[in-house]
């Protein structure tokens, strides 16, 4: 929750000050702190008397994770990779060296639901 | 292995419940055989010694199953009542408390093709429905169990003398008829426990082989009885030592006297050992625990008897009849239902939202309406699936773990609809072996929306209120420019990526059809299908009539008016309030509000922008959110609703009202304009203006119009008989979904 106080001061800071009577409701309505900032700087033109800090928060604010390369990994390979991750795992469970192991029929039947094209209905019942 | 029989070699199947005072959960167990995907079964239900409503359930069924009796409490004697009277090739038992996997009997008999296989034994879930009760179990000749894994092959236990054998569960055990004919079917020495050990083991005594099944679930629940509680603390223990008594002495002997005696001390000190344990901690009471001692006791004196009489009559066989004459196969005769999935993360009674009593209502009307329903839903608390009235309730939880790449894939935001998204899709990957047919999912937050992509599955989209419709009334969402940009503007554009692709989509009126098309730019034509939102008759649910309305409205009293919904623009509460505050002071006329909980910055708006004080003004009530049952009071108390909602998609609000015979003053806004007929089921305000002032005088007359408020009482519960209820609803979504299975050349039940 935001103090309103808070939020008044910051508004002072920032040229983009808020009224007192609006402050309550603009609390609830940003909701939490991290969206105080943004708001002054889009929503209200804050920082105009400092441009500098204003172009460095403008840049900042467009510098976020873009999903695109991911998407085109997980669209052109997301299937052959989980294959391959699940052949390692049976590899591993076929050279069994100690009793803590999986053994490989084990790995299997809890892999198969991720490789098989028909997996059957025990494949998606927990085993422990 | 993964091919299952062709139908027109699958071997007939007996399917058998034995049951007593089970009424309550045999039903869905009835329920749960008939939606099996089978070619060629019956089902055999053996009933008795009942004292409960059991009859009345089965009566239910008359025609399409078998209905034997059984004289005596003893499973064994029931057991072979119901191999008796089957008339089957293969004989499968399956508990009053449990409901197969559709798929069951395919997995189980396409072992049956080796001649020499007398058995097959299913893997089973427990009640959480996430969770093994009994895989595959390894008895001894005492009757004990252990507990190999899944990877041990029981094959190599099957010869006849063998030490260790595969013992199959009760409650998911299949046989060969001419087997279990073979072998005198089961002992009635085992009136409850081990019978199902006793013929696995006298099976392969005889030559036959018994094997597991690991594919052919049952999910068993677990329901109390008359040997044990809910919990599975014993109520007594005599029947079980009898059968475990008999069973030591009885087979044990190949292993030598000694070792005989050996294990019936064992067995005695363990269940002494463990009432004491019981007792101590509080679980069971000193009276209960001296009482289950006297089981022991007397139940050893039981066994021993009857298994030294075994031994003196030279006793190998079970005791069926020798020459039983069933009646013919009774097939149920009708063919595998629709099988469709409808996801909402809320659900009645926790959440009473418009989504998730939609979702509600549709599935039991679906149900009722002949299709197989399940419904994915959000876990409360730990994830579980459940048959519970006919409907399976997949509670799930998030998939983290997939989430990524779906984000990726559908540009969705990962925390809060991806990560659901996966546990959705990861549970419909499970549903899919079970025959799903169809999934049904709202626009709102895309819940299933990877189905769109898979070509196993025919996907409906539902539209209800989404994120670009509903964000005009959420300045929060302009105001919070992170939650704005981060999760806000994907979803709208994921929103509208569905919207271009989505293949078939279910709407409730021609005006979400129409916004969603503006506000989109996407034409959806053909694939929408219009169905109005129904709900159940609100009048008839508390014994009501019409007629008894009109009554209480012709006693006089002061006029009842209804808000319902929650303190936000969109539902145009401050509407309300000016109306409300129109009658300031007037004792003829009083306002609820329901909904929205008040705080104290609503209520100083209340006070300061209408001058409505709830403290001091007593013709003004706000309720808050009350339960289900608490809202049909109301709306049935009501003589007019206030419905000035901006925009509603559709707005059930108002059907609901209508159910109770209550008119419903609209603004003439979105779905309301073609729920509401004006001057029928209430009255339509062009404008907001239109709308305070109109609803002011329309009021102030229904004071002392009484029969006019009567007519509009009358209009609105047959305008909600003939368009709106829950059952005109379903019938037409399942025409529709049938309709889109058909024109793919699916099953079309």
């Amino acid at each position: 929750m935001i103090d309103p106080e808070w939020l008044i001061h910051a508004g002072m800071m920032a040229d983009a000050p808020v009224a007192d009577g609006d402050a309550q409701r603009l609390t609830r309505e940003l909701g939490e702190e991290a969206e105080v900032l943004p708001w002054l700087l889009v929503m209200r033109g804050g920082f105009a008397e400092w441009p500098a800090a204003r172009a460095a928060l403008k840049e900042a604010s467009t510098a976020v994770i873009r999903p695109r390369a991911l998407a085109q990994d997980a669209r052109a390979s997301g299937g052959a990779g989980q294959r391959d991750a699940c052949r390692q795992a049976l590899l591993r469970a076929i050279a069994v060296t100690q009793e803590s192991d999986r053994w490989a029929v084990d790995e299997m039947n809890h892999l198969r639901q991720h490789i098989s094209s028909r997996p059957q209905p025990n494949h998606f019942i927990a085993v422990s | 292995m993964t091919r299952f029989l062709p139908d027109n070699q699958s071997p007939p199947i007996s399917v058998v419940i034995n049951t007593l005072n089970r009424a309550v959960l045999l039903d869905d167990a009835i329920t749960g055989v008939m939606q099996l995907d089978y070619p060629n079964f019956e089902l055999v239900v053996v009933n008795g010694p009942s004292t409960d409503h059991s009859e009345e359930v089965l009566a239910r069924w008359a025609g399409r199953i078998k209905h034997l009796h059984c004289d005596l409490p003893n499973l064994a004697v029931s057991r072979n009542v119901g191999i008796a009277g089957a008339s089957g090739e293969i004989v499968a038992f399956l508990d009053d408390d449990a409901v197969p996997h559709p798929l069951w009997l395919r997995y189980l008999t396409r072992n049956f093709a080796d001649p020499a296989l007398g058995g097959v034994g299913g893997f089973t879930v427990d009640n959480t429905g996430q969770r093994w009760q009994v895989r595959k179990t390894v008895c001894d000749r005492f009757g004990n169990a252990h507990f190999p894994p899944d990877s041990f092959d029981e094959r190599v236990l099957n010869w006849p003398g063998t030490p260790l054998y595969p013992s199959l569960l009760g409650t998911n055990a299949s046989f060969r008829m001419a087997a279990l004919r073979d072998i005198g079917g089961f002992d009635h020495a085992f009136a409850y426990l081990l019978d199902e050990t006793d013929v696995c083991l006298r099976l392969i005594d005889a030559g036959w082989n018994v094997v597991y099944e690991p594919a052919a679930l049952i999910f068993h629940q677990f329901a109390a009885s008359h040997i044990r509680s809910s919990t599975r603390k014993a109520k007594t223990l005599y029947p079980s030592v009898v059968s475990k008594t008999y069973f030591i002495n009885h087979h044990g002997r190949t292993e030598g006297y000694g070792k005989v005696a050996g294990a019936l001390q064992d067995y005695r000190e363990e269940l002494l050992r463990a009432n004491a344990w019981l007792a101590e901690h509080g679980e069971i009471s000193p009276h209960h625990r001296q009482a289950l001692d006297s089981d022991v006791e007397a139940g050893t004196e039981a066994g021993m008897t009857a298994s030294s009489r075994a031994l003196i009559d030279l006793k190998t066989r079970g005791d069926l009849e020798s020459e039983p004459t069933p009646e013919p196969f009774l097939a149920p005769g009708h063919p595998r239902p629709l099988r469709v999935a409808l996801v909402s993360q809320g659900l009645p009674p926790d959440n009473e939202a418009g989504i998730a009593r939609w979702t509600m209502l549709l599935a039991e009307g679906l149900r009722d309406q002949g299709l197989a329903v399940h419904i994915i839903t959000r876990a409360r608390g730990q994830a579980s699936r459940r048959f519970v009235g006919g409907i399976w309730y997949h509670a799930i939880t998030t998939a983290g773990e997939s989430a990524d790449a779906l984000a990726a894939n559908y540009r969705v935001p990962r925390a809060g609809v991806a990560d659901w998204m996966a546990g959705v899709m990861r549970e419909i990957a499970f549903l899919k072996t079970f025959g799903l047919d169809l999934v049904s999912f709202p626009i709102w937050d895309l819940e299933a929306l990877p189905v769109f992509d898979d070509p196993d599955l025919t996907a409906v989209m539902s539209l209800h209120t989404s994120y670009k419709l509903a964000r005009p009334f959420k300045p929060e969402w302009t105001s919070r420019v992170i939650y704005g940009r981060s999760f806000v503007d994907p979803m709208i554009a994921a929103e509208t990526a569905a919207l271009v692709r989505a293949p078939h989509i279910l709407a409730n009126s021609h005006a979400v059809i129409d916004q969603i098309e503006r506000e989109y730019a996407v034409t959806l034509g053909d694939r929408a299908k219009i169905v109005p939102h129904g709900t159940s008759d609100i009048l008839a649910g508390q014994g009501r009539t019409v007629a008894d309305k009109l009554a209480r409205q012709r006693k006089g009293g002061p006029l009842s008016v209804l808000f319902a919904g929650r303190f936000e623009p969109r539902k145009g509460y401050d509407l309300a309030l000016k109306v409300a505050a129109a009658f300031r002071g007037d004792a003829r006329i009083r306002f609820d509000f329901v909904g929205g909980t008040p705080d104290s910055a609503f209520l100083d708006q209340a006070r300061d922008e209408f001058g409505l004080d709830p403290v001091r003004d007593h013709g003004v009530k706000f309720h808050g959110e009350v339960d289900r049952a608490a809202l049909d009071a109301l709306y049935y108390a009501a003589d007019v609703v206030l419905m000035p909602s901006r925009f509603e998609s559709f707005g059930l609000v108002a059907i609901e009202a209508m159910s109770a015979a209550t008119p419903v003053f609209a603004l003439a806004e979105g779905g309301l304009v073609e729920v509401v007929e004006d001057g029928i089921s209430g009255v339509l305000f062009a404008g907001e203006a239109d709308y305070v002032a109109g609803s002011i005088e329309r009021l102030g007359a229904l004071i002392i119009d009484r029969a006019m408020l009567g007519k509009l009482a009358e209009g609105s519960h047959a305008a909600f008989t003939r368009r709106f209820s829950d059952t005109v609803m379903a019938r037409e979504v399942a025409r529709f979904y049938r309709a889109i299975i058909a024109d793919q050349g699916g099953c079309n039940d």
